[in-house]
């Protein structure tokens, strides 16, 4: 471009530009932004070194981190492979004061989301304002992730085994399950117990899908509905080598008015036509060994009524449960520990409808069992090499459910395998 | 009794026995003295560390807890108890620091065990002096 072509003319007291000029201003826009970015990339602190605190507290600051990974995967039934980004996670927090920060996560998945196109997503993960009441209790405002199972809350990859999530704590807890609300965090002196509560918006029974049991009900912050709440509840214990947690979930997931409800013969109000949810999990941890286990339930109890009015095929009660053994191989008794090469193996059973209504359709396909196994190498904490074989097992078809049956499909196979490779890295 | 039956009962009693002994076992209660600094200074003393090997040290005028911990040759060491990724609040449990906010781990020595915290806790100086450990403040 020339120079010269991006002058413009004074007529009538309004400057009048050339189109290339706001070509040129749309670049600048971007160059500046990029340098405010870099800035603030260059100014971003790492929280808590010796630099961050003075006079007994912590100068307000930035900090930047993040989270990713991508695999490949082969199915064997299927003999087809895939490789994707699955996600990048961008944190993104600042410290006002002791008392104020601010904290978000920002996501892709799968790279890439284009208009018409099925797969993809750009989401905020977290956004809450924490309030520290002292230094033991917080308050949190906005959208976060309560505390439910072990992955809701703590789920970057270099933090779990495998490359996939876990079967359980992707379908029967929906992690990452964020909602927007209130929440209260508080460790315990007397006790090494950290208990933690929330008052969250409720779910949407009408956008339930069959074999997904809550997942497509979550709002995640988008338009949520204020009309139902939910509450949730965790009790953690952490001494020495063992961990164990208690939580449960109770929230309404009829979001419409009260009119709209009653026609559809739904029960609304805060905790109407309700989704309970409890779970259990323990970790041991000695040496080289670690033992993980997990248990949950949902019940929706007027499953019928729901069905009844979205014809969405609800359970109305789905339950897992998962044992994981794993060993690093590269535990020492050094006190500098840096490298892990952890093997390990873990079994899945879920059932996403073991009690359906009258008006359901069982689908034993959605009865199943996984049996994980693999290695995962850590040459550093943060960065983590996987590979490992899942081998799953579901119940047979039910031909009800084939509404459209395509003469040239292959036959159903009960028993499937894949193979998982992959990078996960968090900073 | 069907399987699925025996295997949630048994995991059941599982859970039930190790939550019942390790509660039993936590009725003592974790270990924090308060006090409040002079000069920059903390000074503890050592009979706190009587009947265990770390002490959670309060200072009522810093807003961040410290981490006293004994090691085996009698050494003591500090550790501000602030996540060096978030600065969240971590929680000793007597052999480990964790981070609830993404899920860092630190060993008894500050350092990075899980991230992604990639820094060691912060360490404060401290001394042994006759019967009292001093730790300076940053």
């Amino acid at each position: 471009m020339k120079r010269g072509s991006h002058l413009g003319i004074i007529l009538n007291n309004v400057l009048l530009l050339p189109p290339q000029t706001f070509q040129l201003m749309k670049l600048n826009s971007a160059i500046v932004l990029a340098s405010m970015l870099l800035s603030m990339l260059c100014s971003a602190q790492n929280s808590a070194s010796e630099d961050s605190l003075i006079n007994g507290g912590k100068k307000p600051g930035t900090y930047l981190g993040g989270y990713g990974n991508f695999f490949y995967q082969y199915n064997r039934n299927e003999k087809t492979s895939e490789i994707n980004l699955e996600r990048v996670v961008l944190f993104l927090g600042h410290h006002f004061n002791d008392k104020f920060s601010f904290i978000s996560e920002f996501e892709v998945e799968d790279a890439k989301v284009s208009g018409g196109e099925n797969g993809g997503e750009i989401a905020i993960e977290q956004a809450y304002i924490k309030f520290n009441v002292n230094r033991s209790s917080y308050f949190t405002a906005g959208l976060f992730l309560p505390r439910i199972g072990l992955m809701n809350e703590n789920h970057l990859p270099n933090t779990f085994n495998g490359n996939e999530r876990t079967q359980v704590e992707t379908y029967i807890i929906p992690s990452t399950w964020r909602e927007l609300g209130i929440g209260f965090y508080t460790q315990l002196d007397a006790f090494p117990i950290d208990l933690s509560f929330a008052v969250l918006n409720g779910l949407n029974s009408s956008a339930f899908e069959h074999g997904t049991v809550l997942r497509e009900g979550r709002y995640e912050g988008r338009k949520a509905s204020a009309n139902n709440l939910a509450f949730t509840a965790a009790m953690q214990y952490n001494k020495n080598n063992f961990k164990f947690q208690l939580s449960s979930y109770a929230g309404g997931t009829v979001g419409v008015s009260k009119k709209e409800a009653d026609a559809l013969n739904l029960d609304s109000g805060p905790l109407g036509t309700p989704v309970l949810l409890a779970e259990s999990d323990a970790q041991y941890n000695i040496k080289a060994f670690t033992l993980k286990a997990l248990a949950t339930i949902v019940t929706i109890p007027e499953a019928e009524k729901i069905n009844a009015a979205y014809s969405n095929n609800t359970p109305e009660t789905a339950y897992g449960i998962y044992a994981e053994a794993s060993f690093d191989f590269l535990y020492t008794k050094k006190t500098e520990r840096k490298r892990s090469l952890l093997g390990f193996a873990r079994y899945e059973i879920m059932d996403l409808n073991s009690e359906i209504p009258s008006n359901g359709i069982d689908d034993p396909i959605l009865n199943q069992k996984h049996f994980i196994a693999g290695l995962c190498y850590l040459p550093i904490p943060n960065l983590a090499l996987k590979a490992d074989v899942r081998l799953s097992n579901t119940g047979d078809q039910n031909p009800a459910l084939i509404t459209n049956p395509d003469p040239s499909a292959p036959g159903f196979k009960n028993d499937n395998s894949f193979i998982n490779l992959g990078v996960g890295f968090s900073f | 009794m069907e399987r699925r039956d025996f295997l949630f009962k048994g995991c059941a009693l599982c859970f039930g026995g190790v939550l019942i002994s390790s509660l039993l076992e936590s009725c003592q209660s974790m270990p924090i003295f308060k006090t409040t600094s002079q000069n920059k200074r903390l000074t503890i003393p050592l009979d706190q560390f009587k009947e265990n090997n770390f002490l959670i040290v309060r200072p009522s005028d810093v807003s961040y807890d410290i981490a006293v911990i004994r090691n085996k040759e009698a050494e003591y060491r500090s550790f501000v108890m602030l996540c060096t990724h978030a600065d969240n609040p971590v929680r000793f449990n007597g052999k480990e620091f964790s981070c609830n906010l993404h899920g860092s781990l630190f060993n008894n020595n500050g350092e990075v065990e899980k991230g992604p915290a990639e820094k060691s806790l912060v360490s404060l100086f401290t001394q042994k002096e006759n019967n009292f450990l001093t730790i300076k403040l940053i």
